[in-house]
């Protein structure tokens, strides 16, 4: 009797056991607040909804996040659902075999072209190499002006201003600008963000997607960053510190969280934004959304106009023993893009993303939609961070210290031959 | 049969053994064996992916023909010369000024460590707040008509910029190493001197120097380190930034290894970091010993 009692004892606590067993899914992002508090939303919810299934959500601090990411993939500690750049995604990641294919069946489509049909014709590209889709798209981004009105319309100009080129741009921030009695600007009529070097790659990718600069040739055996449309690209940028006196990167806040702090403090009148950029602004404060407004950045050819569009992903580390699991996530990550749309200002690149009810609430909706009809993903090129950081050094040496454009692309040239070898 | 029986040396031998067992596996694993793979990895090609490939010397020669890479051990000799030589003669002036009958002495010798117990990465963050073209700094040099300084931004100003929060970082740890070794020398030899006529800066040249000198190699030796290993303080404030002015071997040994992914590159950087700390220290050796002999 005792050893009956004892063998089913020890049965239901092997079966409790059994039925309270959880898979865990390790899921790591970078620092964007808006995006974290969604991300911890859709945590809890997939997990009441998948109670055998728990996720571990952690956020890595931005000027950590690359490196961190791709040496924990590498070493396989990393986390099984990342969420990282198309750049990084398609030159590091894909090539080094740190992230697998999407899996079709447990992401819950029946085909490739049933899960592409999701999404805008170029929806996938970001996280495509040799026709093999690896991740999901968490956001989709491309720029536009954001410019604070009453600047405008104190220095004189009509608040329908919207700047066709990059010199109307230009001189008009210049007038922007202000300068105490020493000379020392202390607000800038337009500036960009200084941050790690994948911003300076990134907010040059700008210019460069008008000019037609590249980084590398098409097969990427040799850099061809000292061409011409290159050095067309870096003197926009360049113009608007030495020529128009708008823009002193000496001021810059430097601010790794919020990004766009110079815009929301007030001492930057024009800048870049891209679509998550917004909510940053409107949290940071209300007053200053409210007197902003977004227009097309302006163009090289204004006729023909080019943005460039780059993308993060949802992908699954090759490593993780949950694979199923963490497309299931994913797919249940990618499920609500009217949340993204209206609580982070992600545009997920869905093909209904002009059809869903949020997208009436979302800020300049139809100008997001025009601006991406004209959009093309940026130059993929490899060892993405080695070709930043090369970048970032010459564009330092441009925009700090006034170095000749073409004397620094030419060394940016022998160091990017360098980074390829 | 006759029982093996150890000797009672052997025993205490054993014992002793036994206990420092675990400390020596610690290091075996976590000193010597990284040191043995960074060797090893030097002449391989490796991204924390696969298997290393043997390569050869190939990663020496990419690195000693790098532009990138000379700029980096010029900024770490001027990093280690700009802030260890001025702390290890203002660390002397002031431990000569502790050690005498100073009032508050005591005071002065805790403030002036203060600043060796904080955490490096506190002090970068705190010294790049002051240093902001806004900032502290140079709204106090605006004050005097000075214009402001692009500390953080330029090429010429950034390394002095790291600079000076090292000096003030650094000069209480040598201030009281400085110090304890001016404590060993007895006070007999001074009155001695003075008796016989030698003023304060004979009795510093004749008699202070000299018997302070296992002190000052010591503390040559241990600046020579720091400043060619430093890492912190330009990762922080600069990111090895602007256009690479502040990159120092170690910045550059962490982002080819963990950013840019080349395990192998990275390694043979560690490598020459060690060829260079044995040669200096070297050679203050050799220096110290024809003195002493």
């Amino acid at each position: 009797m005792r050893t009956a009692l004892q063998t089913v004892a020890a049965l239901a606590l092997v079966l409790g056991t059994a039925a309270f067993a959880q898979t865990t899914i390790t899921f790591w992002s970078h620092t964007h607040p808006p995006m974290v508090d969604l991300n911890e939303a859709l945590v809890a919810e997939f997990m009441a909804a998948n109670p055998d299934i728990r996720v571990e959500y952690q956020v890595i601090p931005n000027n950590l996040f690359f490196e961190q990411m791709i040496v924990s993939l590498s070493t396989g500690t990393g986390p099984d659902v990342i969420n990282m750049g198309n750049v990084q995604l398609t030159s590091d990641y894909i090539p080094r075999g740190l992230v697998v294919p999407i899996d079709l069946e447990a992401s819950g489509y029946d085909s490739l072209e049933a899960l592409r049909a999701e999404y805008v014709p170029a929806g996938l590209d970001g996280a495509t190499v040799d026709g093999v889709v690896y991740g999901r798209p968490s956001e989709f981004n491309t720029d536009m002006l954001m410019i604070y009105v009453p600047d405008l319309v104190a220095a004189g100009y009509s608040e329908d201003w919207a700047p066709a080129t990059w010199d109307e741009l230009g001189e008009v921030a210049g007038n922007l600008s202000r300068f105490d009695d020493a000379g020392n600007q202390t607000h800038r009529g337009f500036d960009l963000v200084y941050l790690h070097a994948g911003w300076y790659a990134n907010q040059l990718q700008v210019f460069a997607s008008q000019t037609g600069c590249r980084f590398y040739n098409e097969e990427a055996t040799e850099s061809i960053v000292n061409s011409p449309e290159c050095a067309e690209a870096i003197k926009i940028w360049a113009d608007m510190i030495y020529e128009y006196g708008a823009a002193d990167p000496r001021l810059t806040a430097g601010e790794s969280t919020v990004p766009l702090q110079d815009y929301i403090s007030g001492t930057v009148s024009m800048t870049f934004v891209q679509p998550w950029g917004m909510e940053l602004v409107r949290e940071g404060d209300p007053e200053r959304w409210a007197n902003t407004k977004l227009v097309p950045i302006p163009q090289v050819d204004p006729a023909n106009p080019v943005n460039r569009v780059s993308g993060y992903y949802w992908a699954v580390n090759a490593n993780s023993n949950v694979q199923d699991e963490a497309w299931q996530f994913i797919d249940f990550l990618a499920s609500h893009p009217g949340r993204w749309l209206i609580d982070v200002n992600f545009l997920q690149a869905t093909a209904d993303m002009d059809e869903l009810a949020e997208a009436e609430q979302f800020p300049y909706a139809d100008q997001w939609l025009t601006t991406l009809e004209a959009g093309r993903f940026t130059e993929i090129y490899p060892h993405a961070n080695e070709t930043n950081e090369a970048v970032r050094a010459a564009l330092e040496s441009i925009l700090l210290a006034n170095a000749d454009i073409e004397q620094t692309l030419e060394t940016l040239k022998v160091n990017l031959d360098r980074v390829l070898q | 049969m006759p029982r093996f029986r150890l000797s009672v040396r052997a025993r205490q031998d054993a014992w002793g053994f036994a206990f420092a067992l675990p400390a020596v596996i610690l290091f075996g694993v976590f000193a010597v064996y990284p040191i043995l793979r960074t060797f090893y990895l030097s002449v391989h090609r490796y991204s924390l992916v696969g298997t290393p490939e043997f390569v050869g010397l190939t990663n020496f020669r990419f690195i000693l023909t790098d532009a990138g890479f000379a700029q980096t051990l010029r900024n770490t000799g001027f990093y280690a010369l700009g802030t260890y030589g001025p702390v290890l003669v203002l660390a002397l002036v002031m431990a000569l000024a502790l050690n005498t009958g100073v009032p508050f002495r005591n005071a002065f010798r805790v403030i002036n460590f203060i600043p060796v117990v904080i955490s490096w990465a506190i002090v970068a963050i705190v010294w790049k707040i002051l240093f902001n073209h806004q900032g502290l700094i140079n709204q106090f040099l605006g004050a005097f008509g000075i214009d402001r300084i692009p500390w953080l931004q330029s090429t010429t100003a950034a390394p002095w910029a790291v600079i000076i929060p090292s000096i003030w970082k650094e000069l209480g740890f040598y201030t009281v190493i400085f110090l304890a070794g001016l404590q060993t020398i007895p006070r007999i030899f001074y009155e001695a001197a003075r008796i016989d006529g030698a003023g304060r800066l004979q009795a510093f040249r004749f008699i202070t120097l000299p018997l302070l000198r296992p002190i000052l190699f010591f503390a040559t030796i241990i600046a020579v380190i720091e400043g060619v290993k430093v890492f912190i303080p330009q990762f922080v404030m600069t990111g090895g930034g602007p256009s690479g002015a502040t990159k120092v071997i170690a910045v550059s040994i962490y982002e080819t290894a963990f950013a840019f992914g080349r395990m192998g590159r990275a390694a043979a950087m560690s490598v020459l970091l060690f060829a260079i700390v044995l040669v200096l220290t070297s050679m203050q050796n050799l220096v110290y010993g024809r003195d002493r002999s």
